[in-house]
């Protein structure tokens, strides 16, 4: 049985190590395509590393740039926030979406508070499952001091244990709601770029309904619900339908 | 006992009710003299309409300040109620004449009144007098400690206030204006006012100084100083307070030309003043850059001076920096020092004489222009290797020519997938809430043994 054991994880590694080669040799080779200005090579090639098994903060940030110098704004916008959405912390991404955010069309009122993207930079590492260990490490922790106080008879290794307690059962609950939320802003797909030139935003949806306003490509947009092919976004404090089509999730 | 008061009550009211409008005019003197303050007061029995009567040549001083009286008077044993509106102006005579101030009309409902008499004010011989020379309750006064000065000589300008009742508040003051004055308040951000007490001609007057300030003339000939403003209020009792507001007097101010012809370099310069340079170096290398401070210090019209132009050879570049000024406001003007601070860059190498700067000032105690004058100094600067000395060229902030999206990154970092997460699954939880769940069990466990150990003790029988 223990033999059994050790063979599987000599060959998980064997597995994960060739994954990482595959990837590493295909990521210098689109880094490779990138500097000799084949930028639209380079953007199918970085296109392919990333599927929902693989997600990679810099292979999103690479891509951006290839779609941008490939003239793709709405395409370079989306890989910019995504990049940031995996690694709130990567400041070359930011610059960049800042950057291409200027060559938009339409003028987005960004309700993100300063407060709000602090924290994401603070508390949201490339590790996603950071939280998730500390939460899990804060729980054994806490039961045990608790375990502790109930039954050491020394009044210094209560009051120690008493105040363990309280400040494991404190991080718990702030590690959990931490994972939960880290998880919520990676996973949910709650805002959308807008990717044609012009795109029609209608009153109902269906192709007959009036246009209620335009946008323009790069523009970014909140989903608020889906109905077949049409998307209900907000934008700006307007709402309206969308073709599911003409915009790319977040 | 309540009857005979519904009775009064009754009798007030209907005499109330029957009195005849009527309203008065008053003035307390007919013959003033050219500037005296005096007073003219509307009286009326009933709050009408009252048309004020147009003033012609005489000035406002203050006012109307308005006033209620009443009361009850007991005349052969029949009691009378009153009550009295009344409207107060301070009038003054600008000058020689005779001025006649028309009836007073009041409109009561349908009936209209008024007060029958024109009043005829003289004005008699007897001098400009002062406003607290005046009979009025008070008054405001500018006044300088120097009617006659040079251009640039500082004097003191000072507005007061004169009352024969302690003033408790002062609401407003305003300035009047006056062309050709620099003028600084001495004491801008003052919260107490210094108040005095002065006797003018047996009557002993609130002396209150509103303020004071250094005045430096820029140019020659009479300047004329208007009459500043204020008001102020002083209480009658708990409830009542009466403002006393008006303007002071005006003021006029002879500027001499100063005496002479002023030197070529004299550029306005009032005052006392000394002139001390510093240089830190004078031999250096091709590139390399001196410092050279010019400190001009004293008492006098500082505020007239310019920047000193300093003139240097060729080779040299001048890169000037703000001038220290540290310089207080007195009331011999503007009191201190300015310092210039100039560094200066060798750019070619050689001997070279810096000329010497020089300005004249008037000096006020001895009545005769002055001059001041740098010491001559000179500057050796040695050819310079380019591997040392930096060549001072002056700084600038850096200009970014184009901009574009920062380079790709080379490093690929960790990749995950969306699966991984292991928040929410069935293993967390598990790890999550196990130990929790563990510990209850082990209270409940522990709580068991001890319940049993006591109830086996009680079965336990006593020896």
């Amino acid at each position: 049985m223990q033999k059994y054991k050790y063979i599987l994880l000599i060959l998980f590694s064997v597995f994960t190590s060739g994954i990482s080669f595959g990837l590493d040799d295909k990521f210098k080779e689109a880094n490779e395509l990138y500097i000799e200005e084949h930028y639209k090579t380079a953007a199918k090639n970085y296109e392919e590393m990333l599927d929902s098994a693989h997600q990679n903060s810099e292979v999103y940030y690479n891509l951006g740039n290839a779609y941008y110098k490939s003239k793709r704004l709405g395409l370079a916008i989306w890989a910019y926030e995504k990049a940031l959405k995996i690694d709130p912390r990567n400041e070359d991404a930011k610059f960049n979406l800042e950057f291409a955010n200027l060559q938009t069309e339409d003028k987005i009122e960004q309700p993100n508070p300063a407060l709000t993207e602090w924290l994401k930079r603070l508390l949201y590492g490339p590790h996603i499952n950071l939280w998730a260990f500390v939460s899990i490490a804060s729980s054994l922790l806490f039961s045990l001091t608790i375990l502790v106080f109930i039954v050491a008879k020394s009044r210094r290794i209560r009051n120690m244990s008493m105040m363990s307690g309280l400040l494991f059962g404190l991080l718990l609950i702030f590690s959990t709601t931490t994972a939960y939320f880290h998880k919520q802003s990676i996973l949910s797909e709650t805002e959308a770029i807008i990717l044609e030139d012009e795109a029609d935003i209608r009153i109902s949806p269906m192709d007959k309904s009036n246009i209620s306003f335009k946008l323009h490509e790069g523009a970014k947009v909140k989903i608020i619900q889906q109905n077949d092919s049409w998307l209900q976004i907000e934008v700006n404090g307007n709402s309206g339908w969308i073709l599911e089509e003409e915009v790319k999730k977040i | 006992m309540q009857i005979r008061f519904i009775i009064l009550f009754l009798l007030f009211s209907v005499s109330g009710y029957s009195q005849n409008p009527e309203v008065e005019a008053t003035v307390s003197a007919t013959s003033v003299t050219v500037g005296e303050v005096f007073t003219y007061q509307i009286t009326a029995n009933q709050d009408c309409e009252i048309s004020i009567p147009e003033f012609g040549d005489l000035e406002i001083v203050s006012g109307p300040s308005q006033g209620v009286s009443e009361g009850t008077s007991i005349v052969n044993g029949v009691s009378k109620s009153y009550k009295y509106y009344s409207f107060t102006y301070k009038l003054r005579a600008p000058k020689k004449g005779t001025y006649t101030i028309p009836p007073v009309s009041m409109k009561c409902k349908l009936k209209k009144v008024n007060s029958g008499t024109t009043i005829t004010i003289k004005t008699i011989d007897g001098g400009t007098t002062t406003q607290q020379e005046s009979k009025s309750n008070f008054s405001f006064k500018i006044s300088a400690d120097k009617n006659s000065v040079y251009v640039g000589e500082p004097f003191v300008l000072t507005f007061r206030f004169y009352s024969t009742k302690k003033p408790s508040q002062i609401e407003a003051i305003t300035q009047g204006t006056a062309s050709g004055l620099w003028r600084k308040d001495l004491n801008p951000n003052r919260t107490s006012f210094n108040m005095t007490q002065e006797n003018v001609k047996g009557v002993r007057y609130y002396v209150l100084e509103l303020s004071t300030e250094v005045c430096i003339p820029v140019r020659a000939g009479k300047i004329t100083i208007e009459p500043y403003a204020s008001s102020l209020i002083h209480s009658i009792d708990i409830f009542n307070n009466e403002r006393e507001e008006g303007k002071s007097n005006s003021l006029t101010i002879d500027v001499k030309k100063l005496p002479g012809e002023a030197p070529a370099d004299f550029n306005g310069l009032v005052g006392n003043f000394d002139l001390s340079f510093q240089v830190d170096k004078t031999s250096l290398i091709q590139g390399q850059s001196l410092e050279l401070s010019l400190k001009i210090s004293g008492v006098g019209n500082f505020n007239a001076f310019d920047e000193p132009k300093l003139s240097l050879p060729n080779g040299f570049t001048i890169s000037e920096q703000d001038p220290l000024d540290e310089t207080t406001i007195s009331e011999r003007g503007l009191d201190g020092s300015i310092t210039y601070t100039y560094i200066l860059s060798a750019n070619d190498p050689g001997d070279f004489d810096i000329a010497p700067f020089s300005f004249s000032y008037f000096n006020l105690a001895e009545k005769q222009y002055k001059q001041l004058t740098t010491e001559k100094f000179s500057l050796h600067v040695e050819k310079g290797d380019e591997n040392h000395g930096a060549i001072y060229k002056g700084q600038k902030p850096v200009e970014i020519e184009n901009t574009d999206i920062q380079f790709i990154h080379q490093e690929e970092g960790v990749y995950f997938s969306l699966n991984e997460f292991i928040f929410g699954s069935l293993p967390y939880m598990t790890l999550l809430i196990g130990p929790p769940i563990l510990l209850l069990l082990v209270l409940f466990l522990r709580r068991k043994r001890t319940v049993f150990q006591k109830k086996t003790k009680q079965r336990i029988p006593k020896n």
